[in-house]
């Protein structure tokens, strides 16, 4: 009985997720058909490259933004014309800036962009090795450090701790007594 | 009391932060200052060639048709709720003598004439630019947009979002266009 619940409920679920599917697939993407292979693997590169000018944070692939669309068959058109990738790129960045490549070239307004990754993992590492470092000289200049089979000499400094916290005593003992004496 | 300091560290640290955001929460607010605005790429060039026909009528019109003086290229919509918020101002700007070209992006012909016989017609004349196709080839992301076209034709300004009193003193004015 439970096997054959298992079993419907299974049917029910898969020929709805079977129907969800292709609803989406026929309904948000007209599949594009193009005149070579190699083209549609570069449109798929570029998709994911090329950023959304509206729904900033996402790729032209994500967007479901007009713009997007719009951009998506403006690369299909290109690329159908016979476009190379860097001349794709820079009919982009001529009309929307160098914002909607998500691998910006290197230039003097996107210097902080390739070179801050790097200045944080450096600055990382040296924090880093700042902090070994130190932790590695306390360790050899702290007592603890000392072997523990080196039993006299820390018997001797504790008593001299000890006698010197005595004299003090002593000493402020004295000094009271003589104030009373004063008196 | 190093040591004390050290305690208040992330507390001070949160301070800082919260700070920055105030502050720039208080300028967004303001419109001082809008995240998703992008710098356009068309400054400092002409405008680019087209062939359209104007909202009005079938009849073609290229970049050469378009005012020699200083001028305004509004991109608009029926669609856009912010365009319908803008159009006042334009309406004033255009009683001003300012010279506006209208771009209508993506668009219902019919709905749009309706649209400036009911508002009002500010713009000298419109290009109908149903497929946005000039729309893409000015770098244009939504709507309203306004490019601000000196007497050289070359662009000097895009404002993405509402042109109004406060944009036209901060950005276009500064600008020293002789209108």
């Amino acid at each position: 009985m439970k096997c054959m619940i298992l079993f419907l409920s299974g049917l029910v679920f898969f020929s709805a997720g079977a129907a969800a599917d292709s609803s989406i697939t026929t309904e948000a993407q007209p599949i594009l058909q193009f005149s070579e292979d190699h083209l549609a693997d570069r449109y798929d590169v570029l998709i994911d490259e090329l950023r959304c000018p509206k729904c900033q944070n996402q790729n032209l692939a994500d967007s479901d933004a007009p713009i997007a669309k719009d951009l998506r068959g403006e690369l299909f058109r290109l690329l159908e014309e016979g476009n190379s990738n860097d001349e794709i790129l820079e009919f982009m960045t001529l009309r929307y800036g160098e914002f909607v490549r998500y691998r910006p070239e290197l230039t003097v307004y996107t210097l902080a962009l390739w070179l801050v990754p790097i200045a944080v993992l450096l600055s990382g590492l040296i924090f880093w090795m700042i902090r070994t470092n130190r932790f590695r000289q306390k360790m050899a200049s702290s007592p603890t450090e000392v072997p523990p089979d080196n039993s006299d000499q820390t018997t001797d400094t504790v008593d001299s701790n000890r006698t010197a916290a005595a004299v003090e005593r002593q000493a402020k003992i004295d000094a009271l007594l003589g104030a009373m004496k004063d008196d | 009391m190093p040591d004390r300091l050290k305690l208040f560290l992330p507390l001070i640290l949160f301070l800082l932060l919260a700070l920055v955001f105030v502050v720039l929460q208080g300028r967004q607010a303001s419109g001082d200052y809008d995240p998703s605005a992008l710098p356009s790429a068309l400054i400092g060039r002409s405008l680019p060639d087209f062939e359209l026909t104007t909202l009005a009528s079938d009849d073609l019109i290229a970049v050469a048709d378009l005012p020699a003086g200083p001028f305004l290229l509004n991109v608009w919509a029926t669609w856009c709720v912010a365009c319908k918020a803008e159009h006042p101002y334009l309406n004033r700007l255009s009683d001003m003598g300012i010279t506006i070209v209208g771009l209508n992006y993506k668009d219902d012909r019919q709905d749009a004439n309706k649209w400036l016989q009911r508002l009002g017609d500010p713009y000298q004349f419109n290009i109908f630019d149903d497929e946005g196709a000039l729309g893409l080839n000015l770098g244009v992301y939504g709507a309203p947009e306004t490019y601000v076209i000196d007497e050289q034709g070359i662009v000097r300004y895009r404002q993405v979002g509402v042109l109004n009193e406060r944009v036209w003193r901060k950005y276009i004015q500064p600008l020293g266009i002789n209108w």
